[in-house]
């Protein structure tokens, strides 16, 4: 883990990375993928020092150094096809390991992750997040998935966030949010912002999937 | 007429007082905002129309648009 790190940090400390590179990367983080999905137990390196587990579910303080090399340098890195790389990486292991020796699944891991840098996102350029948003929204859905077949199979788990609340907050990120759209160019389109408009639905949606189970539940329990 | 105007995009004419007053709903009233004046790409207004649809179903009934 610790070589494939300094690995990927090598080559993403370059400022103007070559397509060569951007397959070199590719293939270190299949490697990745391959070794974590052999043994999922190798994850809790990257839980190290971020406090993933259900009882204290901080994240972003003390990041793994792994961890920062995923998110900071690769899926908001500055080259396209690195970031769909880390995306697809990341993805994969969220969606493939459902290890239940982990404090947490990968899947509600990254999750807090990706949510705790919500507001700094505002900041990044939009250029480069679009893959951010991207992961993000699939892992919510997911995960609103989970939450809802959990609660009709009589099953409830843990909520990681209350959605409404964070509706407000995303809700509230697109008021102060300064859009970088304007008349004049209209093929221009702002990631950031149509991230946040897709992440407040998703949020609104996993809401409103919420009540239904709850009232299938009610109705199951009533039957 | 706003709702008319917010769904072909176009904000000529309508204040921040029209829409503040067009709902009491703040997260609809946040909504507008970025529809008419931070969404000026297909994309982005796509996804402004798909939240407001969402939000109207979370928080109002079909009355209240009448």
């Amino acid at each position: 883990m610790a070589q494939m790190e300094t690995l990927l940090q090598v080559v993403l400390r370059k400022e103007n990375i070559k397509t060569d590179e951007v397959s070199i990367v590719s293939e270190i983080l299949n490697v990745w993928t391959s070794f974590v999905s052999f043994e999922p137990s190798l994850l809790k390196d990257l839980y190290a020092n971020t406090g993933a587990n259900p009882e204290q579910p901080a994240v972003n303080k003390g990041d793994s150094k792994f961890v920062q090399v995923l998110i900071d340098q690769g899926l908001l890195g500055e080259n396209s096809d690195m970031r769909d790389s880390f995306k697809e990486a990341l993805l994969f292991v969220c969606q493939n390991i459902r290890q239940t020796s982990l404090p947490t699944p990968p899947a509600f891991f990254f999750l807090q992750v990706l949510l705790g840098k919500l507001d700094f996102m505002t900041k990044v350029n939009p250029s480069n997040t679009l893959q951010y948003f991207e992961l993000f929204s699939s892992l919510t859905k997911s995960y609103f998935k989970k939450m809802a077949d959990a609660e009709i199979f009589g099953q409830p788990m843990a909520k990681l966030f209350d959605e409404i609340q964070l509706l407000h907050q995303v809700l509230s990120l697109i008021e102060n949010y300064e859009s970088k759209e304007n008349k004049a160019n209209s093929e221009f389109c702002d990631n950031t912002l149509v991230g946040l408009l897709n992440l407040a639905t998703e949020f609104l949606s996993g809401a409103n999937e919420d009540k239904k189970s709850e009232i299938v539940f009610q109705q199951n329990q009533a039957n | 007429m706003i709702l008319n105007k917010l769904l072909f995009g176009d904000s000529s004419g309508i204040t921040e007082e029209a829409i503040a007053s067009f709902t009491k709903q703040e997260d609809l009233v946040v909504f507008e905002k970025a529809a008419l004046f931070k969404c000026h790409n297909n994309k982005s207004r796509e996804s402004a129309y798909k939240l407001f649809l969402y939000l109207v179903n979370h928080f109002l009934t079909i009355e209240e648009f009448d």
